[in-house]
This record gives C-alpha cells, structure tokens and sequence, in this order.
C-alpha cells in the first residue's frame, strides 16, 4: 500500500503538479508554473463540461499549502477513486472504450481552446465502469498551428496495443506490461498482419507512424518548423483516430458470448444453491470491499456488486474478463470491475525504483475475498502447498469465501490426467487443518449433487 | 511504401542527416541553439517525438478535409430522412 502521507510515487514526471497523500487523503499540488493552464481549464468551461459528462474526475480545492509551497499555487482534492487499475490488466473493451474517452476529452479539450499534453493509458481509471481521466493536470492552452504533442503518446498506449490484440492475439495487450510508455510502433508494426495496411487508420497511424518515428529518430528539425497543423485538421486527427478505435474488435474464436462460460461441473440446481450461499454469507458480512479471484465471467462478482461492495473481478482468462465487463460493468445492480489477473504471477510493481505502478496486492485489502472454484487451479495446477495458499488469503482479506474441490470431482480428475499425482496432502482434512490455523472457520455447505464445499472463514 | 520525407516536407527544410562530429564553436553553438529551441519548451514534457509531429503535419490536414466532407454527408444524409419522414407522415 501507499504510505499514508507522502508524495505518491508514480506522480514525478509532470512539472505542473504531484500526488500526496496526508492523512491518508489524496490531494493533488498544482504547481505555480501549470497557473495559467489550471485558470484556462476552470474558466473555459472545460472542466464543466468533462465533469458533467462523467469523463474528468471532480474536485474540490483544498486548505493545505502542499509538500512544496515554494512551488504551489494551490492544492485540489480530486474524487476517490475505489480501486487503481493498470492497462495491462483490462480486457479488449475496457482499453478500447478508455482510448475513445482520451479521444473525447481531446476533442472537447480542442472546442475550450486547451488540448490534452499527454495521453497516457494510466491517466484513465475506471469508476462506476465508466472510463475516467485522473489527471486534472494534463491539459494545457491550444496553440494554433502546434500539432498534437500526444498523438505519439496516444498510438503507443492505445491503438497498437488494441490493434494488435484486434489482428495478431489477445494475449498481445500484455506487452504494454513490459513497455510502460507504450508499445514501440516499430514492434507493433512488426507483429501486425499484413491486412492492417490495406486499412487507413491503421496504415497512417501505426504503419507511416512508425516509419516516420523511425526516420527521423536521428535528425534534427528545428520545432519550430514543426507547425502549420490547423484546428481543422487536429480534429480531423481526432475524428480519425476515433474512427479506425471503433473498427477494431475482438471476439474469442470459435464461440459465442453466450457460450462462454467455462464452469460446466454443476448442474443447475447446485449452482443456483451456491449462488444462495455466497449471497447469504455477502448479506452478513455485509462488505465495504470484495476481491473475486478466479472469477471466471463474473456471476459472483455481480452478486457481491449488488450488496453495495466495491467489487474487483479476477480472471486470467481475457474471454471472461471481457465478458464480465460487458454484462457487469456500470451496472445498475452494482459496481463491478473486471480485470485480467493472472494469479500464478499476479501484476507486479514496475517503473522507476518498482515503485511507479503498484503491484495487485499492494493497491487493497478487501474485506471478503471469494475463491470458488480456485483451490484445484492452485494447488494442482501451480503446484502450490495448501500451507502457502491459506498464507497467501490470510495476508489478503478479513473474511473468505472458499470452496474446496476434493480429488474425487472431475475437475481435478481432469487436471491429473496429465501429470503425477504427487498431492498426497490434497484433501478435506489437510484444507482445514491448514486454513483453521490462520482463520476461524464460522461455516461450511455441502453443495449438492457434488462433493465440493463451501466455507465462511474469518482471519484470526 | 510511401516515403513522406519528399515533397510533404518542404516546411521542414532543416530536416538534416547526422553529420560528423561538429568543430567546437559550431558545438557551443549547437548547444545554445538547442537550448532555445528544445522540444521540452515547446512540445510538452513527455517528448512529442519529431516522427510523430511530422507525420501530423502531412495526414492532418486530409484529414481535417475528411471530417468536413463528413460533416456535409450527414447533413445530406438527415436532410433526405427528413423528408422521407415528412412524406411518410402525410401519407
């Protein structure tokens, strides 16, 4: 976790102002120097118009003089925002609708007389499953004639990644995971099909992109050259970008959405009986926070979403986590946020010192953790001692929503088919020993027609 | 593919290859130059890149031409509706 007061360590590029925290508030320095930048966004009309349409986070101005009054014009309090989420870890649609949002606010930018200075994904966070800009501070004074300083900035965080997960395959978002600035062009390009240059948003802004980054990496132009770009034409830029983002989609091949859904050991009377218990145990519980790990496509995200928890869903497989999202997301019932978490080797703490983007488990600690049907995967799959996943869920959650899948259930009996079975210690017995030594096991269901089990535990 | 360094570039006369290692007043001078014109002041703190700039350069302006045969489509295109709406609740 952050520390509670301090300057918040991903917040150090942007001369205009920082993240700190004080008393475990967040509050935002704006610097002297973003003053008449910050005077343009509130008095333009701007900052209205992307708060009322739900794409800027609001704020408040705050009575504190900052870390570093000498530099501060003033301290704001933006909204908080429930769970800090990474490009790396969002499906197809999620980094698609965040990329048309950063294009929406740069086209409202544009009609204030301001434009977007960066257009980074990590300036985009999810709230209420909506895509939100974070950053009040990355606007600056449109000047006529200056071409688009982010549309570099944009492609790379943005359209490669979408267009390569779109042509090539899914699991290619991940490499914004290893380029924190964006996916090189150049690499984009490499990997893309070579139907994707038949099509002109993807030929001018990642193929010509690309060459041209490339020719002139080692030249010297003068910037002053670098001019003559109307405002025609930047919204044209804009109009483009946005068109050729809406082209591009993704669907797992081979099935259909309402297929999808890789739980098949129950039957319907058994699943609907799990669904009773975990919302019974949420309803007691009553939860501020809830973590679904191996969510699948998110049926108990959705009912710990609709207890009022802020509800984070998490599945390695993109297919369910696009899924989730599009059925759960913004949802009426509740808040759910769908992510890609691979929890053999969960997102880790990357950037300048490790310490620019937080690692999965150091942005929470939810209250209720769920993980049904994750055990097996655990301990079977990964190999994992049952000792070090009841470690792993005591260091995570106060209570845990834990289901038990014996050798005897076809899952497991699948999952050993192909390997040694070496797990002499993986049964009923060994699982609550194991866990009742971190947690008080207040309740477990037999689930019917199966031989799995339900728990309600409480750590210690 | 098409090579954009030719006639699109002719606002980017300066656009010069490496050369060998500069005298030590042309130096001196360089630095100054760059001091005065580094991108940093000009283009933001996240360094725009000249590639990306240029490449606007040459797109943005069909493309701004595009937006605008857009705008006059739709109007075209809502202009008919209407009256094909129009038509229809007379009949």
């Amino acid at each position: 976790m952050s520390s509670e007061t301090g300057i918040v360590p991903g917040s150090f590029r942007d001369p205009s102002g920082f993240l700190f925290r004080d008393g475990g508030v967040l509050y935002r320095q704006v610097n002297r120097v973003y003053q008449e930048h910050y005077e343009r966004l509130m008095s333009s009309g701007l900052y209205v118009d992307l708060v009322d349409a739900g794409l800027l986070i609001p704020h408040g101005e705050a009575d504190l003089a900052g870390p570093r009054p000498d530099e501060s014009l003033l301290v704001i309090e933006p909204d908080v925002v429930e769970f800090i989420s990474y490009p790396y870890e969002w499906c197809f649609s999620q980094l698609k609708d965040a990329a048309l949002a950063t294009l929406e606010i740069q086209k409202r930018a544009l009609a204030h007389g301001m434009s977007l200075k960066d257009a980074s994904a990590y300036n985009i966070q999810f709230v209420q499953g909506k895509p939100v800009m974070i950053d009040t501070l990355s606007f600056e004074k449109y000047e006529e004639g200056r071409p688009w300083v982010a549309y570099g900035q944009f492609c790379r965080h943005f359209f490669a990644p979408l267009a390569l997960m779109s042509y090539r395959d899914i699991r290619l978002g991940q490499l914004s995971r290893v380029h924190i600035d964006g996916v090189p062009l150049d690499l984009a390009t490499s990997l893309l099909p070579f139907r994707t240059r038949l099509r002109p948003s993807t030929l001018i802004h990642l193929h010509l992109h690309a060459r041209s980054d490339t020719h002139y990496s080692e030249k010297q132009v003068d910037p002053e050259k670098l001019r003559g770009v109307s405002l025609r034409s930047l919204e044209g830029l804009v109009d483009n970008l946005s068109s050729g983002i809406k082209r591009l989609r993704w669907k797992p091949s081979g099935t259909e959405w309402a297929e999808y859904y890789g739980e098949t050991n129950y039957s319907e009377a058994s699943f609907e009986q799990k669904k009773n218990v975990v919302a019974d145990y949420l309803d007691k519980i009553k939860p501020e926070s809830v973590w679904d790990l191996g969510a699948n496509t998110g049926v108990f995200s959705a009912l710990a979403g609709a207890t009022g928890a802020s509800t984070v869903s998490m599945d390695v497989d993109p297919a369910c986590v696009e899924k989730c999202y599009l059925e759960f997301s913004g949802n009426s019932s509740g808040d759910v946020l769908p992510l890609l978490v691979d929890l053999f080797n969960p997102s880790p703490a990357i950037g300048w010192e490790c310490s620019e983007r937080m690692s999965i488990l150091e942005r929470g600690f939810p209250q209720v953790a769920l993980a049904l049907a994750l055990v097996h995967h655990l301990a079977i799959s990964n190999n994992v001692p049952l000792e070090k996943i009841a470690d792993f869920f005591a260091g995570l959650c106060q209570y845990l929503v834990i289901e038990f899948v014996p050798k005897s259930d076809s899952q497991v009996q699948w999952l050993l088919a192909t390997r040694e079975d070496i797990f002499d210690d993986y049964d009923r017995e060994s699982f609550e020993r194991e866990f009742a030594k971190r947690f008080d096991l207040l309740d477990s269901v037999d689930l019917e027609s199966s031989s799995r089990t339900l728990y309600l535990m409480k750590k210690k | 593919m098409t090579r954009l360094t030719v006639r699109h570039l002719s606002k980017c006369s300066d656009v010069r290859e490496e050369g060998p290692a500069p005298s030590r007043p042309r130096e001196i001078v360089g630095i100054l130059q760059s001091l005065l014109l580094f991108p940093f002041c000009i283009f933001g703190y996240i360094g725009a890149g000249t590639g990306s700039l240029i490449l606007q350069m040459v797109i943005a302006s069909s493309l701004g031409a595009l937006v605008v045969v857009k705008i006059y489509w739709r109007r075209i295109v809502a202009f008919f509706k209407r009256d094909k709406e129009s038509a229809d609740v007379e009949e």
